[in-house]
């Protein structure tokens, strides 16, 4: 059974659903940074590959990284349509904060993620998609749709940028000590 | 700058330990699955159509091949039980001793008469173009005959004379003719 059937049929479908969804789900969540969003964009992913069933060329890579891919095209549509509303930043910020009680650790995982929420979305997704989702370089390069150096230099400049956001964090937080 | 990438590499393990424990709402699951129903409901509906339609053929064939031939049995059954004396409307009412006299001798149509006209029963409702008809041969006595309009120059009212008569779908005597040379007992 090819894939585009596998697609058609509703217990493949099922299935193929349960396999990829959590990896759709996880990148959405890190590049919106918002439950709600990423299940909407997971929702939105199946529902465009019900849709487009012969879209998928497994020539082209696996079926994960097409359907983050595509993910990527929904978020990045969703980022442009939410440009024209100011986020609640204090409120959103406070929201997030930690108590203070925390651990040096868990305050550097805190920062870190901050770190990645700030990140540029082209180092974001990479970051996302090699170090926290464990892709292969190849995958990631299907995925985001550049080639395999693109994402290895993307990869190093976002890995700078975080080292040293974590660095100035452990900084500020020697001061205040 | 190797003690900042041994923090960073700690705290990306940490993260991405818990970034794995993200579940996916199941409600997603469920509008996704959903949307797969609601999509193929013009393919699932032309299988089961196509389907209902075969069965619907293959049902309707079934009936009609097996009502046309049971049909003018139980009207040729239903007419040699009851003489035309006995069927309501028939023209003029037989007496009911011809009840006991008529006897069905066959059931097709005779060979010898199938060339002569039927002679329409007076007073009756004539058939109906698509109305179905059956032949019964009887032995009528002249009295019989008299009855329905047909008086007979009897040469002896003890002989029965054989007739066949057309009897509609309700049972009726609709036409008759004689059997020809058909004077017994």
């Amino acid at each position: 059974m090819t894939c585009s059937e596998k697609i058609r049929d509703r217990e493949s479908f099922t299935a193929l659903y349960r396999t990829h969804h959590p990896v759709v789900f996880r990148f959405a969540l890190s590049m919106a940074g918002d439950r709600t969003v990423a299940a909407d964009v997971t929702q939105d992913v199946f529902v465009w590959l019900i849709h487009h069933p012969d879209r998928f060329d497994p020539a082209r890579g696996e079926l994960s990284s097409f359907l983050i891919g595509v993910a990527r095209k929904f978020l990045l549509r969703r980022a442009r349509s939410d440009l024209r509303l100011v986020p609640l930043d204090e409120g959103a910020r406070r929201a997030t904060e930690r108590p203070d009680d925390e651990d040096d650790e868990q305050k550097g995982v805190e920062a870190l993620r901050a770190a990645i929420a700030a990140l540029p979305p082209r180092y974001r997704e990479v970051v996302v998609l090699f170090d926290l989702e464990g892709l292969t370089y190849e995958e990631v390069a299907a995925a985001v749709g550049c080639a395999t150096g693109t994402v290895r230099s993307r990869l190093h400049r976002a890995r700078q940028f975080l080292a040293r956001k974590l660095e100035s964090q452990k900084q500020t937080l020697r001061c205040a000590v | 700058m190797n003690t900042r990438g041994t923090e960073l590499d700690r705290a990306m393990a940490i993260l991405a330990a818990e970034h794995s424990t993200a579940r996916t709402p199941v409600s997603v699951e469920q509008a996704v699955i959903a949307e797969f129903d609601s999509s193929r409901p013009r393919r699932r509906m032309g299988i089961a159509g196509a389907g209902a339609a075969i069965a619907a053929l293959l049902i309707a064939g079934a009936f009609v091949a097996r009502e046309r031939p049971s049909r003018s049995r139980a009207a040729a059954k239903t007419v040699a039980q009851q003489p035309p004396g006995l069927v309501k409307g028939a023209g003029p009412v037989m007496r009911p001793a011809l009840r006991k006299r008529a006897s069905v001798r066959h059931q097709n149509i005779p060979r010898e008469s199938a060339g002569e006209p039927f002679v329409a029963i007076p007073y009756t409702v004539p058939l109906a173009p698509d109305e179905r008809a059956a032949v019964v041969r009887l032995a009528l006595s002249p009295s019989a005959f008299a009855a329905v309009g047909f008086p007979l120059p009897a040469i002896d009212p003890g002989y029965d004379t054989l007739a066949d008569v057309l009897v509609g779908e309700d049972g009726r005597a609709h036409a008759i003719r004689i059997v020809a040379d058909s004077s017994f007992r």
